[in-house]
């Protein structure tokens, strides 16, 4: 498997002199499997370049297995300008989770991005062959990779995809805030059956987790915030610090962890900065500090 | 309770009485849910602790959660796991949907009317009272009243469907307000017969009121709910039978300074919402994967 990042940015595409290093385009990651299988997940603004590059090297790969997480703007706003869509004789296949919301399909949330309003062309008009499919916890095959999903922690239904070809095993989160207890504000916990319930609910649902990462060779991870900034200022936004991540990492004997979804906020020195305490941290916990590492647009693991 | 009141425990007919009793009750948490889908400050606990005051409405939600569109692995058993799992939000909106939903299930056997229509103007009339009350201290109790006024309705239909389209075809070749083809042909209103109804489910007696007199001036709840009634029909949202537009709800709204309110921009926010609550009462569709 070759894996490469197009996009590494969360909630929104940040171009500018502060961000040339590590890229500002939202989520995007080229997964191509030793047989050619050809998937990508998530379709944020770096599909446009990946589009373009696509182009520039033909044949073009077909079909296209795209696999949303889910389907807030940052994920899906660059398949309007994913180029190979506007290529007759090209299948993609689009898949992803839907919210219980107005019982929409992920095709309809899918046209409505392109509605006139917001874009010249619309969905039906692209001269690809476009297939979707509304996924919940499933496992599929593409090829001879094995693409399983599970749920996430997010404010929205969110997959998190684990790929295997063989003994190789990548996963990609997609968003992800840990599991935590909302009812715990102060109140005793032997006073009120909630906290305990949801308490306990919280440990099964980490368990869980935890078991989707399990043993994986790569994991690419929501790491918008740091310790400072989660939980303090930005629970329930639905993402997750460094610091959880490694102490994930470690609990889920994951070989590499790779931190994407780079908050808009964080320049390319507050990064720098960042990777210095993340490896600093590691280091401290046992972790390899070369196994860690912090995502960058055009970077490209091979497992 | 409210003295009006009392008096059709009487006075109505003993077979609508009897059907009063194999009618299913509606949340009495209707307006509180709403309500709370309207304020972001509600805290998790309020929610589930709201909820959970209907255990109807709390089994129904887990029921959903657990159902095969959400897919998820393991079971929830409680709304305080669910909320884990799924947010706040999500297990709010599936709380809200559902109560609201519930007042549909009321109306499965609503021939002559079209059930779906007879509840978009129930929801269509809440939601106007809803809004022509923000920021009264009633605007939960008029989001109630203004979905249940036509409770009564529901009596005469479980009572004998053919009866009540005969009333309806009467009250619109003459054209005259159905409730004067409901006294000749059942012996009581639809007024009367919600009254006696929100009585029976131990509704608070300013509700009860509302559902009495909202074709009347009245006071209090009831001419907002006068007024809504007739903007839903001018508007043509839903159907509630009643084709007739009531001369005297445009002085009330006038007299409550309401008249600027009843605009073509407030219809159209109402059937939106409906149309998304209504996109609840189709059932999830099955997705190929789960």
């Amino acid at each position: 498997m070759k894996v490469t990042l197009w996009g590494v940015r969360g909630s929104v595409p940040v171009p500018g002199p502060a961000t040339v290093r590590y890229g500002g385009n939202t989520p995007c990651i080229e997964v191509v499997g030793a047989s050619g299988e050809y998937i990508i997940l998530d379709v944020g603004t770096g599909a446009h370049a990946l589009g373009r590059d696509l182009l520039s090297r033909p044949p073009l790969p077909s079909p296209i297995h795209l696999f949303i997480s889910h389907t807030h703007w940052d994920h899906i706003q660059g398949f309007p300008f994913f180029a190979p869509c506007y290529v007759p004789g090209v299948t993609v296949h689009v898949r992803g989770p839907v919210h219980f919301h107005q019982h929409r399909q992920l095709r309809d949330v899918f046209d409505q991005q392109m509605q006139f309003e917001f874009f010249p062309i619309s969905n039906s008009q692209l001269a690809a062959t476009i297939t979707y499919e509304s996924l919940a916890e499933t496992s599929l095959s593409v090829g001879s990779l094995t693409v399983t999903t599970q749920f996430m922690n997010h404010s929205v239904q969110c997959l998190g995809y684990r790929i295997c070809e063989q003994n190789r095993t990548m996963v990609y989160t997609g968003d992800h805030e840990p599991y935590y207890n909302v009812f715990v504000d102060g109140a005793d916990p032997l006073d009120d059956p909630l906290v305990g319930d949801a308490g306990a609910m919280v440990d099964r649902a980490t368990e869980r987790f935890l078991s989707f990462l399990s043993g994986a060779d790569l994991v690419i991870i929501d790491c918008q915030y740091t310790p400072t900034e989660y939980p303090v200022k930005k629970r329930t936004w639905g993402h997750s610090s460094w610091d959880y991540c490694l102490t994930w990492m470690q609990q889920a004997a994951v070989r590499c962890m790779v931190l994407t979804h780079h908050d808009p906020l964080r320049s390319d020195d507050a990064l720098d900065a960042m990777t210095q305490d993340i490896h600093r941290a590691a280091a401290e916990r046992g972790i390899d500090p070369d196994m860690v590492l912090i995502a960058r647009e055009g970077m490209e693991l091979s497992l | 309770m409210n003295n009006t009141t009392v008096s059709y425990q009487t006075a109505l007919p003993s077979d609508i009485q009897a059907a009063a009793h194999d009618i299913p009750s509606v949340s009495p948490l209707l307006g509180k849910i709403h309500r709370m889908s309207q304020e972001m400050e509600t805290s998790p606990r309020d929610m589930v602790k709201i909820i959970m005051l209907d255990p109807t409405l709390t089994a129904q939600v887990l029921r959903l959660v657990n159902s095969s569109f959400y897919g998820l692995a393991q079971r929830v058993s409680s709304l305080a796991q669910a909320v884990v799992l799924l947010g706040m939000n999500t297990v709010k909106n599936i709380a809200v949907s559902t109560a609201l939903l519930n007042t549909m299930s009321l109306l499965e056997r609503c021939s002559p009317l079209r059930p779906e229509s007879f509840w978009r103007h129930c929801l269509g009339t809440a939601l106007a009272c809803k809004t022509l009350g923000t920021g009264q201290e009633t605007a939960e109790l008029l989001f109630v009243a203004g979905m249940l006024h036509d409770i009564g309705k529901i009596l005469f239909i479980r009572l004998d469907p053919d009866r009540y389209g005969k009333a309806i075809r009467e009250s619109r070749l003459f054209g005259v307000c159905l409730y004067f083809a409901e006294q000749a042909l059942f012996g009581c209103t639809h007024m009367q017969a919600g009254a006696f109804l929100a009585h029976a489910w131990n509704f608070d007696a300013p509700l009860i009121e509302a559902i009495e007199h909202h074709h009347a001036t009245g006071s209090r709840s009831a001419p907002y709910v006068a007024v809504a009634n007739n903007f839903c029909k001018e508007s043509s949202i839903g159907d509630s039978g009643n084709i007739v537009v009531e001369e005297h709800a445009a002085s009330v709204a006038l007299q409550l300074g309401l008249r600027d309110k009843l605009t073509q921009q407030l219809a159209a926010s109402i059937t939106d919402e409906i149309m998304q609550a209504a996109a609840f009462l189709c059932q999830p569709q099955e997705h190929s994967r789960l």
